[in-house]
């Protein structure tokens, strides 16, 4: 005995230590620990690309504060911190993620000091790009620098401004070479200049260095993102929490088995304890021998039973004993459980009284069979009714049982209520969308499936509708994607207001979101409950401090009446929101079967399309262009055109938007300039000399990664030489992404192609990157030029984009030219080249031989230059014209005379003009406002304003805003009008 | 006799077990949450394309935490022979420093820089000229522990609080107990009270008509077209990044102070120091780190000089420190 009490002492030491050691590991594990790592780690991500954006837009001078790269960075050192403690119970034990860790943190420390050497570096940069010109300006200006100082001065200079990020090493080394050259003359130089020359190399060495490691460094920080080191974490997060998930649950299920063993072994034991009293209490009588050692038997039955009392009512689990559903025995966490302060609150009920209603019948089923087969029933889950009404999950398991000889039944219940949530919150999160608690694309795609089958039973229709914010973008770009965030989640709570109970509204991603309507009375409802969308999303949104206006469009199908299967439900509503948003955002539009009927008219057109590629239907004609200078021809533009072998030639209009949608614009577009190439080279054996031929790229050809590879191929398969292939690029492409642009134009350029801009105008072109490209030519969008005589803003808006293309060395075309008086205007202020059916129609290959071979050339009716110059008088009074033209009758310069400022425009347009009388007061445009304008457009002309009063105002505002030459009063005066304009004509035509 | 040993021992061991059981499963249900480290983020710059935004008016503060901090921040106790407090040289009556070249320690003994102002330091992306301390509360480490500045250590300055009944009560009250991290942020919570909001410029800048005179505006046009808003810009008007002092012209007279390299042990940090934010900058000579310029429009001369290589016309100076002038913003609530 004495021998055995160390072992049972140790035993049950073990025992102990085994199952605290699997309680603790059961307890690892911690859902909102793995969640709020996931929301951090997306957050650093977010914040990564936030800083890459705004070093970019620093870099770019969009920005000129360093504070956002501050709060940036301390809100990623916060919720890095924030993930480290987060960490500990997850990684333990898994290299991956410690690994994944340890790099994100260095990539971060890496990441912060290179911010600061790009904060102070830019600094320097920007101060150097400011001064270096002016510290030249001040050196160049001085008298005492010697010629050849003075060139090498502008070279450096010149090289030096050209510098820009993304260039090359050889461009640096040119700058260095620049110094050193300049370097040399300043030892000579005066002293004072040499102090100049001094701040010039200073500040040109300071551009040099800076603007290479400012480069470098924004390479640097923005490649390779954050965002990857932190999906391998997010990965290896997964990974380490679920192997903890599985983990637990199998040091669950351990402690669960080892308990029930723990507790059979006691009841079991109890019994014996029991059989056993009985028989020695017979013994005794008979066998008095016997007596001491049935007393030492007894003993040791009385501390088994004394025993299984303790671990009965010591036990974690709820433990009770029931006959025939009737409890016996209950223990202190049974008690617990079921929130009664004494065992008889429940000895004596019926067990299934502890059930809830649904579970009732299960356990019912449960007690009969494992009476019946007297062997234990494994874990199920039941919901237990507490007494004061609460409901409980718990796991229950029971075995059969013998208590004083009659079959009883043990039940262990377990609180299973926090896994059970744990369990839930998992289920949510891959159901739900975290950012709004909206259910997402998937948990959405169940609800229609569901909502489909209630309503074929219920006869009744259901809507399903797509809404996208208008917008929405906007705002995420201008007030951020946190901002963003706050707008979305408002949205989701507005959307939610618009709808019933059985109805669901899901966020798909983005900006998009879905919704079910379930038993509408009459489909028309569907448009109510969209309007009234419209009508909350439209209000301001309120987002920290800033308010946000988004509107949405919605698209709208139903079901039955468009569609049966969630499928294609969904593609109704996408085609329908698409339309919505067509028509002008902020409204909602139900589907309709033609929107199917356009798309299947489309796919026709496709089909034909890619026949017509494959049959050679494609055609080139060719336009060309005329210089101004010359009247020759100096150029060409090849234009698409298909021979349709029915429909004749069909209209670019028509067939290039489907050949750009379906992405059939690269295989054109590379005929395009294979069958130009070809074109130019045919001529040329020909014996014909072809000017330079221009092609139009689309755009997504300008992002085709080997275009210059194809361009090069083409050129070289027909031995064209590249001077005579010219791309046209339209303006807004460029722009869209300019940073791009600049480097595929850059790869262009090298293949030695010319580069023009197309419809320029349109765009909003950023003068410094216009400048930064290496371009030849810009194209005046014929939008300008259609109105150009008669409209002055059309006019001045033609004017600026000719003095910015001659600003910057380019040549510049006009486009869509039809008439003389267009073409006249444009002579006049020294645009290079027209192109336009005034000169000639695009015309196919043969015609267009002819008229090369012919030497065509413009044809102007009458010469510009040398025709005598004439003067208009504007006044809105017939009467009043005709007093000046008898009073300028015998004058030896025509007098033409217009009653309305777009009269009095165009005639300017048709014909030089050198003295322009206008009354001060016209309707339409106010006479002072036309003379200004005049000013502008036609500057020789001298202006001559004719008033009724005297008004002092507006006397001046004539000779400030359009330099009036002189006034006449109204008051006409056939001898002093003669004289004054006499005098003003001889002034202004130089008395020729 | 033995047997009833087993069983004490047995009945033991069992609520042991059990207990251990216990003590696990309720670990779920009580542990702390870890509580957030996101609230240290205090600022968050506005989106706008101006190279200067206005001070906010105010920032989300444990009013509790400030009032001890205040007290703190004036108690001389922090320091080893109870002569100096953090205000003796950021005195808040004096521009949030001490007017001095350099600053004056326990027992009479001079400080290596010139003492930055206290005011508006939330918004210095780092402490200290040379950026050494993070935040403000690792910046408390610096000069109370310095033996020419506070001379004293955390035990020391813990164990004399403790003494003190008030402080004793107030930090069971809102930390738990009294302990040098727990005197660190009570400190810091009160710095970051100390923003002066509503400055001429800002109130300029967020739109109010006539905050300025045309001189004053003027003076904003130069100090953008000089180029010394390439680095002082932001919230502060600097005091988020940091710059080579002499880029254009070393600093005469001296200058041996290594600045930032002292840290980094780099070459290329040599003579780098945090670009000081402008803010109040009025109320603050002498200026730069060594205190060796006594006026505004000197400075600025200097600026021009070592930073830009120019020669700012006189004229220009005076606008440009019209200009400084409007950004002192609102001190008197904060003065003690």
């Amino acid at each position: 005995m004495s021998a055995a009490r160390p072992a049972t002492v140790g035993a049950a030491l073990l025992l102990a230590a085994l199952l605290a050691y699997l309680g603790w590991q059961a307890a690892r594990i911690d859902p909102d620990a793995h969640t709020r790592a996931v929301a951090n780690l997306s957050k650093l991500q977010e914040l990564d690309s936030t800083l890459d954006e705004t070093v970019l837009k620093l870099r770019d001078g969009l920005l000129s504060t360093y504070d956002p790269i501050v709060a940036a960075l301390q809100l990623a050192r916060a919720h890095h911190a924030d993930l480290l403690r987060g960490e500990h119970a997850i990684a333990e034990g898994h290299g991956t993620l410690a690994g994944a860790l340890a790099q994100l943190e260095h990539r971060l420390a890496e990441k912060e000091s290179l911010l600061e050497r790009f904060k102070s570096r830019n600094a320097l940069l920007r101060n150097s790009s400011h001064y270096l010109p002016l510290a030249a300006d001040a050196l160049l200006r001085g008298r005492s620098l010697p010629p050849q100082a003075r060139d090498a001065a502008h070279q450096l200079l010149r090289d030096a401004l050209l510098l820009r990020h993304g260039a090359t090493h050889a461009e640096y080394e040119l700058i260095g070479l620049r110094i050193g050259q300049f370097r040399r003359f300043e030892a000579a130089l005066p002293h004072e200049t040499r102090e100049k020359a001094a701040l010039v190399l200073l500040h040109a060495g300071n551009l040099a260095q800076h603007q290479r490691e400012v480069d470098r460094l924004v390479h640097d920080i923005t490649t390779p993102a954050l965002g990857g080191q932190a999906q391998p974490l997010a990965e290896a997060y997964g990974a380490a929490f679920e192997r903890r998930l599985r983990q637990a649950n199998v040091y669950r299920f351990i402690l669960l088995l080892l308990s029930a063993c723990l507790l059979t072994y006691a009841a079991s034991a109890f019994l014996r304890l029991r059989r056993s009293a009985g028989e020695l209490k017979r013994a005794l009588d008979e066998q008095a021998a016997e007596i001491a050692g049935r007393r030492q038997a007894q003993r040791a039955l009385g501390e088994s039973e004394e025993r299984y009392r303790r671990l009965f009512e010591l036990s974690p689990d709820a433990l009770l004993i029931h006959r025939s559903g009737t409890i016996l025995l209950v223990n202190g966490m049974c008690m617990k459980l079921f929130g009664a302060r004494t065992p008889e609150e429940l000895v004596g009920r019926p067990v299934l009284d502890l059930f809830d209603a649904e579970s009732r019948k299960l356990a019912a089923q449960r007690i009969e069979r494992t009476l019946r087969g007297n062997q234990p029933a494994p874990a199920a889950e039941r919901r237990i009714v507490r007494l004061d009404g609460a409901t409980t999950e718990v796991e229950v398991a029971a075995s059969p049982f013998s208590l004083e000889g009659s079959p009883s039944v043990q039940v262990v219940l377990r609180d299973i209520t926090e896994r059970k949530r744990a369990e839930e919150r998992l289920k949510h999160l891959a159901q739900y969308d975290p950012l709004t608690g909206l259910p997402n694309r998937s948990l959405f795609r169940d609800r229609l499936e569901h909502g489909l089958a209630q309503a074929q039973r219920s006869g009744r229709p259901l809507a399903l509708l797509f809404v996208d914010l208008d917008r929405f973008k906007m705002v995420n770009d201008t007030l951020g994607h946190a901002t963003g965030d706050k707008l979305l989640q408002q949205a989701a709570t507005r959307l939610k207001e618009c709808l019933r109970s059985d109805d669901t509204v899901a966020r798909f991603g983005g900006d998009e979101f879905g919704m079910i309507l379930l038993g509408l009375a009459q489909p028309g409802d569907a448009g109510l409950v969209a309007q009234k969308i419209n009508a909350l999303l439209a209000r301001p949104f309120e987002l920290d401090g800033h308010t946000a206006f988004v509107s949405a469009s919605i698209g709208i199908t139903l079901y039955p009446d468009d569609a049966t299967g969630a499928e294609a439900l969904s593609m109704n509503a996408d085609a329908a929101m698409y339309r919505a948003k067509e028509n002008g955002r902020n409204g909602y539009q139900f589907f309709t079967p033609e929107m199917n009927e356009r798309a299947r008219q489309r796919m026709e057109l496709e089909a034909a399309l890619r026949k017509a590629l494959e049959r050679g239907e494609l055609r080139l004609h060719f336009q060309p262009k005329v210089d101004l200078a010359s009247g020759a021809i100096c150029g060409l533009e090849a234009l698409l055109r298909w021979a349709h072998p029915e429909r004749g030639l069909v209209s670019p209009a028509e067939f290039v938007p489907v050949l750009e949608e379906t992405g059939l614009i690269l295989q054109a577009g590379e005929w395009v300039i294979r069958e130009a190439c070809r074109q130019i080279r045919e001529w040329q054996r020909a014996g014909v000399k072809v000017p330079p031929v221009a092609v139009n790229l689309s755009a997504r050809q300008f992002q085709q990664a080997n275009l210059e590879q194809l361009i090069g191929e083409a050129l070289r398969q027909s031995g064209v030489e590249p001077a005579l292939l010219k791309l046209e690029i339209t303006e807004s492409f460029l722009m869209n992404d300019p940073e791009g642009a600049e480097r595929t134009l850059r790869r262009l350029k090298q293949t030695g192609v010319k580069l023009s801009v197309d419809d320029f105008g349109t765009g909003y072109s950023s003068l410094a990157y216009l400048r930064r490209f290496p371009l030849d030519e810009l194209k005046i969008d014929r939008a300008f030029i259609r109105d150009v005589v008669a409209n002055p803003d059309d006019a001045a808006i033609t004017l600026a984009v000719i003095s910015l293309a001659h600003s910057l060395n380019l040549r510049v075309v006009a486009e869509g030219v039809e008439t003389e008086a267009q073409l006249n205007l444009l002579a006049l202020h020294s645009c290079d080249e027209i192109q336009g059916y005034h000169f000639s129609k695009p015309l196919p290959p043969p015609a267009l031989e002819a008229m090369l071979r012919e030497g065509r050339r413009l044809a102007r009716s009458q010469d510009w230059a040398s025709s005598r110059p004439a003067v208009l008088v504007l006044d809105d009074s017939e009467q009043d014209l005709e007093i000046v033209r008898h009073a300028l009758r015998s004058e030896q310069f025509e007098v033409l005379t217009a009653t309305t400022v777009d009269q009095a425009f165009r005639l300017l347009a048709a014909r030089p003009v050198g003295l322009v009388v206008s009354d001060q007061r016209m309707p339409g445009m106010d006479g002072a406002q036309f003379l200004a304008k005049l000013r502008k457009l036609y500057p020789k002309a001298l202006r001559i304003a004719i008033t009724g009063s005297l008004d002092p105002e507006a006397l001046a505002e004539a000779v400030n805003e359009a330099g009036v030459h002189k006034f006449l009063s109204k008051r006409w005066d056939s001898e002093r009008l003669r004289a004054e304009v006499r005098e003003a004509y001889q002034r202004a035509v130089g008395g020729s | 006799m033995a047997g009833v040993k087993r069983r004490v021992l047995f009945a033991v061991v069992v609520a042991c077990a059990a207990a251990a059981l216990l003590w696990q499963g309720a670990r779920v249900f009580l542990a702390p949450r870890p509580p957030s480290t996101l609230a240290a983020v205090s600022y968050i710059p506005p989106a706008t394309a101006e190279p200067i935004s206005p001070i906010p008016r105010s920032l989300a503060l444990d009013a509790r935490k400030v009032v001890l901090g205040r007290r703190l921040f004036h108690d001389p106790r922090l320091s080893r022979d109870d002569s100096v407090a953090c205000a003796s040289c950021h005195d808040l009556a004096k521009g949030g420093a001490d007017g001095r070249d350099r600053s004056v320690g326990i027992g009479g003994q001079r400080t290596g820089r010139n003492s930055p102002t206290v005011f508006n330091a939330v918004f210095s992306f780092v402490q200290f000229w040379d950026g050494r301390a993070a935040s403000l509360e690792d910046q408390i480490d610096g000069p109370l522990n310095n033996p020419a500045e506070m001379g004293s250590s955390w035990p020391a300055v813990v164990a004399k609080l403790a003494q003190d009944p008030q402080y004793v009560a107030a930090f069971r009250g809102l930390y738990g107990g009294i302990d040098a991290a727990h005197i660190k942020n009570a400190i810091a919570e009160f710095e970051r009270s100390l923003i002066t909001p509503r400055s001429r410029f800002d109130r300029h800048l967020e739109g109010e008509r006539g905050a300025l005179s045309a001189a004053e505006l003027k003076g904003y046009q130069l100090f953008k077209s000089y180029g010394c808003i390439a680095c002082h810009q932001g919230v502060n008007v600097g005091g988020n990044m940091y710059q080579r002092l002499g880029v254009a012209q070393a600093p005469g007279g001296g200058s041996e102070d290594p600045g930032r390299m002292k840290i980094t042990g780099q070459a290329e940090d040599r003579f780098v120091f945090k670009v000081p934010g402008l803010r109040n900058v009025a109320l603050t000579a002498p200026y730069f780190h060594d205190g060796s310029v006594q006026t505004l429009e000197e400075a600025v001369v200097l600026m021009g000089r070592y930073q830009l290589g120019v020669v700012i016309p006189a004229a220009d100076v005076a606008l440009i420190a019209a200009f400084l002038h409007t950004l002192t913003g609102d001190l008197e609530a904060k003065a003690p």
